[in-house]
């Protein structure tokens, strides 16, 4: 991958892949390490993709790996104690606050399959894929993780 | 508002703060462009004895497969610092075909105008993560305007092309369905893409010698066989044509092939079929690849890769069945959903069982079991299931415990603080994957709060149980469990105080040399000046400035406020000065530094090698 490309990408995604890892991790702090690793792996694989998609979704596949290799390190327990208490970004309105903070509250796996439904608007299979289950496991998160938002959230939260 | 859209506008607010620029990685890479520039001379050579070859041979090699424009790569000077402005170009390969083919030449075509198209990044930038309303037909190209879908349909009329319409996943099992069998019993596929005209792309891995291991352990491969008469925009950097040797080679099943040997991480397979054509990106070369973790190969194992594919399974071209394969793969998804204990891999097969002698069936079980008995509150049995003595940290103090009894008494400031959150963390939806070992010989799950292995009589036991609040962990305040093969000694509380009050003192003296001789390398240094690699103790010294210089002090002042060191329970690591400084023991017996950074993150030193 030339310099424009990769430029490109990281234009283009690097929110993305910062969300998605914000999501897995739960630590803004964290999120930004993954984000330069991921584009550290897209700048050293070459980068044969087939187009926009193709390069979206294995953006997707390594930060979710990149990010459970982070979550299996017994390393980051001790390292969250000595980093600041993440802060919670400013939103327009009160109820996004809320959702914001009560899906962080989530388990990390709760967190990952919400955000690619529906942030990246990914199909359950999709998502199966992407994280290595079954589509009946991502449903169950889906559905354990709607539930849990309900209960929170009240009616800034439909019934789905 | 939909719960969809509710989410979109929520988190769409949320950004990363760090920025992503191509020169921060070019520096990354500065020690292997220096031996690639060695290497570079003596390929060059060969490659003027083999290029004479391949003019008597007359066969196609990668010079024919090159696009006409090389992309642009920034050079660095011979410290590794990006020089603005000044570019080197490296080679390209279509994978659609030989260069004069009308899908390598509309490639090219397209690759000149995306080169002098929105450079600065402009219009990308204003679109963002947007829709840009073409994803419709050219969802498979880099297509965001008007100008560019106009030029797209510009270069595959001329060309007499077609653009590709849907591409499908095919899950590893699946690829028969999708294209035949072609694979030889060595080679494994993961998961890939599919288009609609049979044009597919995969990554898969491959043990050769008849899957015994010669010293170079599995090759990761890509494979991407392009049907013609579609225009496809991937082009792959192949750095430079002078490092490759290249020869042609017959494949078991009559295909000529022409093989490509290169230095690092890039080796190639090319094979016009015809219809199609095959380009296998192979991942390592005559040094090996760290990045895929590859070794080294040579002429002898890119020949048994090549010869590890049945190209003639692959022609005439067949299109495939998209509802056919959608529910071959839905099938497969289902078949992994419903597997049956039974069927879960043996012992030996077992990873987890072969790192710690639990098997992982019974790993889940024990940290379910663990959980109920966290939420219920069973004290007296979690009681018993710690190893003893254990060190207690928490908010209060530092504790050693010698029995399940002494144990009770700080039960209410840790397991009792966080039971439910750290029960939910054990028990929701636990699956055999959630359940890992980093190699120390012991288990882990719920994202590390607990670590457990067999002890004497071969029952499980808790060494560390730990959240940001409080840990619990095996040893008196020194490491004793055995840790597998880790190579670590004991490591004890007074040995460390003292390593790092003398580290303060040398901070302070200035003491630049012993110093450098106290960190681990190679070490990946940050600082306001930039970034570096030193990979000895004299490359370090022309970072000491960047580094200890600029607040040295203030970190040397930190350890002596808090010169108590922590241990980490998991192996032979201690931290201090809330993590301004992680040691251990290393190879030579002393202790020395992983990690070092400044107050308010100014700059940091950071081991950058394999994990101790």
């Amino acid at each position: 991958m030339d310099k424009a490309r990769f430029t490109a990408a990281a234009r283009r995604y690097q929110n993305m892949v910062y969300r998605t890892a914000l999501h897995a991790l739960g630590s803004p702090q964290d999120a930004d390490d993954a984000v330069q690793e991921v584009f550290l792996r897209l700048f050293r694989c070459g980068g044969a993709f087939d187009g926009e998609e193709h390069l979206r979704r294995w953006l997707l596949r390594v930060t979710v790996n990149c990010c459970r290799d982070a979550l299996k390190s017994p390393w980051r327990k001790r390292r969250v104690s000595w980093e600041e208490v993440p802060e919670i970004p400013v939103f327009d309105r009160p109820e996004q606050a809320a959702l914001y903070q009560e899906v962080m509250a989530l388990p990390e796996k709760y967190r990952t399959a919400l955000y690619l439904f529906y942030y990246e608007e990914l199909s359950v299979r999709e998502i199966g894929e992407l994280l290595g289950v079954g589509d009946s496991t991502v449903t169950t998160r889906l559905a354990r993780a709607r539930k849990r938002l309900k209960e929170q959230l009240g009616e800034d939260w439909q019934d789905e | 508002m939909s719960n969809r859209e509710f989410y979109q506008e929520t988190f769409s607010q949320v950004r990363g703060t760090g920025e992503i620029r191509w020169e921060d990685y070019e520096m990354r890479k500065r020690g292997r462009s220096l031996k690639w520039l060695v290497t570079l001379a003596a390929s060059v050579a060969l490659l003027a004895a083999l290029s004479a070859l391949a003019v008597a041979a007359n066969f196609f090699g990668l010079r024919d497969a090159l696009l006409p424009e090389k992309g642009s790569v920034n050079v660095t000077d011979e410290r590794g610092v990006v020089v603005p402005g000044e570019y080197v170009y490296k080679d390209f390969v279509s994978l659609s075909g030989w260069g004069d083919t009308p899908e390598s030449r509309a490639l090219a075509e397209w690759r000149a105008f995306l080169d002098g198209y929105d450079q600065d990044g402009a219009i990308i930038a204003r679109i963002g993560n947007e829709p840009t309303g073409f994803e419709e037909r050219y969802g498979n190209y880099l297509v965001y305007t008007q100008e560019m879908a106009g030029k797209l349909e510009e270069i595959i009329a001329k060309y007499d092309l077609k653009l590709h319409q849907w591409m499908e996943v095919v899950m590893p099992e699946i690829w028969p369905t999708a294209v035949g069998n072609f694979f030889k019993e060595n080679v494994t596929s993961y998961s890939g893409y599919i288009y609609e005209n049979g044009t597919f792309r995969l990554d898969g891995g491959a043990e050769l010698g008849a899957g015994e291991l010669k010293g170079y352990g599995p090759i990761e491969y890509q494979f991407s066989r392009s049907v013609k008469g579609t225009f496809d925009d991937v082009a792959l950097n192949i750095g430079d044509l002078g490092d490759f040797e290249e020869w042609g080679f017959q494949a078991a099943d009559g295909t000529s092939l022409t093989l490509g040997l290169g230095e690092w991480n890039r080796s190639l397979i090319l094979a016009d079929l015809g219809d199609s054509f095959v380009l296998v990106n192979v991942l390592t070369g005559r040094q090996g690849d760290d990045t895929f973790s590859s070794g080294p190969i040579g002429r002898e194992e890119l020949e048994a890769l090549a010869d590890s594919f049945l190209y003639s399974a692959l022609t005439p071209v067949r299109e495939p069945d998209r509802e056919a394969l959608q529910d071959a793969n839905a099938r497969y998804l289902e078949s992994l959903e419903n597997q049956p204990l039974e069927t879960l891999p043996s012992e030996s097969e077992d990873p987890l069982y072969v790192r710690t002698g639990i098997r992982t069936d019974v790993a889940r079980d024990f940290v379910l079991l663990l959980a109920e008995r966290i939420e219920d509150g069973r004290r007296e049995e979690i009681a018993g299931l710690l190893v003893y003595p254990a060190q207690v940290e928490t908010a209060g103090g530092s504790y050693t415990v010698n029995s399940p009894e002494e144990f009770l008494r700080y039960y209410d400031e840790t397991v009792g603080q966080s039971a439910l959150s750290l029960a939910a963390d054990m028990a929701w939806e636990p699956a055999p994957s959630e359940v890992f070992s980093d190699g120390s010989g012991l288990a882990s799950a719920a994202n590390g709060a607990v670590w457990f292995g067999l002890v004497e009589d071969s029952t499980i036991r808790i060494f560390t149980l730990q959240t940001d609040q409080w840990s619990i962990r095996a040893g008196d305040g020194t490491i004793t469990q055995d840790t597998g093969d880790a190579p670590y000694e004991a490591l004890s509380l007074d040995e460390g105080r003292e390593f790092l009050l003398h580290l303060a003192d040398l901070i302070d003296r200035g003491e630049r040399e012993e110093i450098a001789g106290l960190l681990t390398y190679p070490a990946q240094v940050k600082a306001p000046g930039g970034e570096w690699t030193a990979n000895t103790p004299e490359e370090f010294l022309a970072c000491y400035d960047e580094t200890f210089g600029t607040g040295g002090s203030t970190l040397a002042a930190d350890l002596r406020a808090d010169p108590e060191p922590v241990l980490d329970g998991s192996g032979g690591l201690a931290s201090a000065a809330d993590g301004a400084v992680w040691f251990h023991r290393g190879e030579d017996g002393n202790l020395k530094v992983l990690t070092l950074q400044s107050d308010v993150w100014l700059w940091s030193i950071q081991y950058w090698g394999e994990k101790p």
